[in-house]
Order: structure tokens, then sequence, then C-alpha cells
């Protein structure tokens, strides 16, 4: 039979048969597409609805005015970022700590002298602060309460200094002296070449992109060992093995379907986190290079996961051993893409480069990697090296899908 | 002539003997029966036969073609099987299981139209059920169905494991009827089955396998004879003894 009608015949049945599982598909396609950007949205909304609350005791009565003012900065501050901060002020000289700490997230104490201290010019004050423990509200709470206290220890310095140059009858500019060194910071790309803003915010979206591997991964395993694995558990395979297929075209019919889908599932997959990434505050940007990497990248990922699976699945009893197997030894594939979004693969020790390049997955994360940075040479050395090992697996692939082993089981 | 000749086939799946030097030969244009009870051996025949299991030693042709050699897959257009616990793709229609297989076996458009026709013929199902998924279908329909996809494309050899047990009247009378028109058409049918009620019914010649061999063979006339049984049921049970 014509290997190109085989395999077409192959992958209209697979096609229609993989679109009607519409559990499947919810869980491979729609779910994370929800799930990721509501994790985002929603966590972000339910952050800044907290309510979070700061009591402000002030035992130093010459502070009690000065008090108001820093509960306004630090309301302020809370406003700025959007968020449920309630501060109190409390200057009764009879204070019942215990009950304070029971209505606030954060307490903070302005000790008897603090006025002076500030005032002086080389006075040291101190404030007492104590954080409920184990609440996000109060880390809230508290950084709002340290951005204020910051502002005042900035305009109080700024006084200092003014007071100073006042003794020494010499004009400064405060910003200067409390910050003598200025950092401006620029990019290059690994080819020496000053690089833009731009280019790094793209090379931060292909770090994100690298670590979106992570997830397509999964979806072609699931496709992959249902196709052989499931027909045999539905006893349907028998009647296809002796068609006048061959077990090549049929091997690679299904591999086609389950990599057409495992690629809609990846696309999914990484839309959801570059929306999740949005969402949580990030600024990406991709380039047209980038997006070819990656996508050749996916691609080959798939057809690998593919072809792993497939040699998993002839050599196992059920599609659910098949999965956890699979899983297992793609796990290696998870922890380089999770290991990509902090570590630069580039830098690593020789000994754990050597190791990670005998790794096919980890040329995924590199080509898209290098092209992110500009070396289009070495991407693509990347990419060779990731199909030749596809080449070889899905002979072994096709080596390993036979018939008596899917029908009797003799793993 | 014959389409199947297996002599002293050995088959043995984790050194337990499954077939035991079978030995068996298939006329053309017949209906060859092999009779037996459960885990005698009938299903792993029929895989050998078909080149889905490797036997471990023994002679075998089948189509005149040893079905381990290279050129097996071009002769597998030429032969029909449908195995005992064989499904249909549950999320699809009957009218696509019908497509997808003459889409499979068919070589030229006017190959494929004369499959779907046959197919729909053979399965016998009113049109708005054959586009319902198959899943709605009474297990009499569904093994009706995939009769229909493993004759459709006129095999000269036919493989039948079980083809009616567990079915109503009508479906079970169906697939007999079938089976003799086409075997008259010219497809050699081998039908595994533990039913010897229904072997004595559509069988030319009978087979019974026991333990992985066959211990007797002929026409239904000649095996009630040999062994001066008035049905193949007492003369099976006079073969075997109390072995089962």
């Amino acid at each position: 039979m014509n290997s190109s009608k085989a395999i077409k015949t192959i992958l209209w049945k697979e096609i229609l048969d993989l679109s009607r599982d519409y559990k499947t598909l919810a869980a491979v396609i729609i779910l994370p597409l929800i799930s990721l950007p509501s994790l985002a949205l929603i966590t972000s909304v339910l952050y800044v609805s907290q309510r979070s609350s700061i009591l402000i005791i002030v035992e130093d009565q010459d502070f009690a005015i000065d008090a108001i003012t820093l509960k306004d900065i630090i309301v302020e501050k809370g406003r700025a970022l959007k968020l449920e901060l309630t501060v109190n002020v409390n200057t009764n000289k009879t204070i019942d700590y215990k009950y304070s700490l029971v209505q606030a997230d954060v307490l903070a104490i302005i000790p008897r002298g603090f006025k002076h201290n500030i005032t002086m010019l080389d006075g040291q004050a101190i404030v007492k602060v104590s954080r409920l423990v184990g609440s996000p509200a109060s880390d809230i709470a508290y950084n709002a309460l340290q951005w204020a206290l910051y502002d005042l220890s900035v305009s109080i310095v700024n006084e200092r200094i003014r007071r100073l140059a006042e003794y020494a009858n010499i004009s400064i500019k405060p910003e200067a002296l409390r910050n003598p060194i200025l950092i401006e910071t620029g990019y290059h790309l690994a080819s020496g070449v000053q690089a833009r803003v731009e280019e790094a915010t793209v090379a931060f979206t292909a770090r994100i992109l690298q670590f979106s591997l992570f997830f397509v991964v999964y979806p072609a395993v699931v496709f992959m060992s249902d196709a052989i694995l499931g027909e045999r558990e539905r006893r349907t395979i028998e009647k296809l093995l002796v068609s006048p297929l061959s077990r090549r075209d049929l091997l690679a019919g299904k591999m086609l379907a389950s990599m057409i889908l495992g690629i809609i599932a990846a696309l999914a997959d990484s839309l959801a986190l570059l929306l999740f990434f949005i969402l949580a505050g990030e600024i990406l940007m991709l380039s047209v290079h980038v997006l070819i990497a990656w996508i050749i990248s996916v691609i080959a990922l798939i057809a690998l996961t593919s072809a792993i699976t497939s040699i998993v699945s002839s050599r196992s009893e059920t599609t659910r051993s098949a999965q956890i197997l699979s899983f297992a030894i793609l796990s290696i594939a998870m922890i380089i893409y999770f290991a990509s979004l902090l570590v630069d693969l580039t830098k690593v020790p020789a000994w754990a480069s050597t190791i990670l390049q005998l790794i096919p997955f980890t040329h995924a994360s590199l080509a898209i990697y290098r092209v992110s940075t500009g070396d289009i040479l070495l991407a693509l050395i990347h990419l060779l090296i990731l199909y030749s090992s596809i080449i070889l697996l899905v002979l072994l692939a096709v080596r390993e899908f036979n018939s008596e082993r899917l029908l009797l089981f003799r793993g | 002539m014959y389409i199947v000749e297996a002599e002293n086939i050995v088959k043995k799946l984790k050194d337990k003997v499954i077939l035991n030097n079978l030995t068996l030969r298939v006329p053309k244009g017949s209906i060859y029966v092999l009779a037996g009870p459960n885990g005698s051996g009938k299903t792993t025949s029929m895989r050998v036969i078909l080149g889905l299991i490797k036997r471990d030693s023994g002679y075998l042709r089948v189509l005149g073609l040893d079905p381990e050699s290279r050129e097996w897959d071009i002769a597998k257009s030429r032969i029909g099987y449908l195995p005992e616990d064989a499904q249909p793709y549950e999320r699809l229609t009957g009218l696509e299981h019908i497509v997808f297989y003459a889409r499979l076996y068919s070589q030229s458009i006017e190959d494929y139209s004369g499959m779907v026709e046959k197919a729909l013929k053979i399965a016998g199902l009113p049109y708005q059920i054959l586009n319902s998924k198959v899943t709605t279908y009474s297990r009499g329909m569904k093994r009706r169905l995939l009769l229909s996809i493993t004759l459709m494309h006129n095999p000269e050899l036919a493989l039948l494991d079980e083809p009616t047990s567990g079915l109503d009247v009508v479906s079970s009378y169906r697939i007999k009827e079938v089976i003799r028109e086409m075997r008259g058409n010219g497809t050699t049918f081998i039908i595994a089955t533990h039913d010897l009620k229904e072997a004595e019914k559509i069988a030319d010649r009978v087979g019974f396998i026991a333990k992985g061999s066959i211990i007797a063979e002929g026409t239904v006339r000649e095996i009630l004879e040999t062994f001066n049984a008035e049905s193949l049921e007492e003369a099976y049970v006079k073969v075997v003894g109390d072995e089962f």
C-alpha cells in the first residue's frame, strides 16, 4: 500500500477519534488556557484585596504630630499599591500592648527619645516593630511601613546634610551626597555587540519560552500512549495490525496525529504561561526568530517525546503504566526546562555541561536561548543534534512496535 | 489446492507450549471450522497464520507465502480477519469505520466505492444507525459492522474468531448467511469456534483442536462416521475423553 496514502488514512482516523475525546482535549488544551491566567489574575486580585493593618503606638509624645504625617505617608504608599491598608495611631499614655498586638498585623512602637534622636545630627532612632507570623497580609503592611520609614529617613538625612552644609558654609546637593555612585545599566549580546532594552526583554521572554517546554511533554505522552495502548485496551488494534499497512506507516500515522494534537496543546499551554507572566506584571516581547526557534523546538520535542513514549508503550502492559514510566524518563526533560528559567545552561561547569549535552532535550532549550542571544549558527547546531536524536529514536520506536509484543504483552 | 498449509507449528509463550506440532491444510474455497474449547490454541493458530505472532518452528504457507516474510504486508490485502474480542472505535460512527477501512484496502476510487457498497450490504444497518456513534449499537450491530469491514474487500481468505458468539438469533443467522454467500463466491473461511452445534451447520471441513494440536480432521460426515457419533459434540468428547 502507498505509504503516503496509508499515513494520511491513519492520520484522518486518529484525528477524528482524538478530536471527539472531549474530556482529554479539555484537560490538555482548554484547562491550561483557563487555569494559568486565572491563577495569576485571581491571586493578584486576592493579594491586593487582603485587609492589612498597622498600629503605630507613639510613646514619644514629642513625635505625636509627626506620627500623623507618618500615617499619611503609609496610607499614601498603600494607595499607590492599591492595597486595603488601615493605619491607626495611638498616642495614649496607658496602652494595653497585648490587646494592641491582637488588633494589628504590624505593630510599630515609637519609643521615648525618638524625636530627639532624629533631630540630632548624629542621632540614631529606633522603631520597634512586631509582625504577625504566617500572614502575607502582615508582609504587605510591613513593606508599606518600611517604605514610609525609608522616605522619612531620606528627609531626615536631607535635613542633616542641609544643616551640615550651613555650618560648613558650603553648597551641597543632598542627593549626590547620599548616592555618590549611580548605576547606568546597558545590555550586550554574547557576540559582544551592544543590545537594546527590547533585545533584553526578548531574551527574558525566550527564557520563559524555554520554561514553557516543561508543559509540552505532558500532552504528547498522553496522546501517544493512548494511540498505542489505548487501542489495545479498547480491542481495536488487532484488526488494524492485519490491514495492509506496514508497521512503519501505522506508527508514523499515529505519531503524526499525536504530534498535531500535542502541538495544539503546547501552543495553548505556552500561551497560558505567557498570559500568566503578563498578568503577574512582567513585560514580555517576542521576536520572529525566537518564535520560529521555539516552534521548531516544540515540534522536535513532541517528536522526541512521542518516540520515547512509543518505545515505552510497546513494552508496557497498560496505558497508565506507560504514562507513568514515560513521565519518569521525561522528568529529566522537565528538570532541564524548569532549571532554564533560573539557570544559564551555557554557564554551568564543564562536567554538568557534558552531561546536559548528552541529553537531547537540552538542545531544544539551548536552541531557543542561542537564537535569543543572536547566535544563529550555534542554534542550528543544537537543532541538528536534536533532530538527529529524533531520527534514531523513531527508528528504534519502529523496531519496538511489534504486533506480538502488542497482542501478548511481553515487555 | 490448499490456501493454508501448516506443518508441525510450535509456539511457546514463557515456556508454556501453546501450539504443539499443529498441522492443518485448508482447501481453497472451503469453510474450515477450527473447533475446540477455550484455551485450546484456536486464537493463537489464527494469529500465527496471520503473521501477528511468530512461530518458534514449523512450516507455514498462507496464500503461497510465509507470513513472516517481507512480502507479507502486500498479501495482507487479500486477507480478512475478525478477532474474537474486536471492538469498533467508540467515538466513530459505523459509516466512518467503513470509510476508514475502505481507504486502507482500496487501490482506486472504483475499488473504494465497491468496498463501501459491499460493507453497507453486509452490515445491513439502516443509514440512521450507520451515521451514529457505535456506542449506541447493540452487540449484534457491532459484530455485523466489524464483519462488514472484514469482508468488504472480497478477501481470498477470511479468518473469523468466534463470529457469532453471544449474538442474538437474527444477527447470528445473518452472519452465517453472509459467510455461505461469500464462500460461494470463492472466499475461503477459517472459523474458530467452541460452539460445535454452529460448526456442524456451516463447516465443509472441521479440525478438532486440543492443547495446541489438531487431534481429528475431516468433513462433518467423516468425523461423525469415524467416531461413530451423532453430533460433533459427541465426537469431540469421544476424541478428547475426560481431558477437558
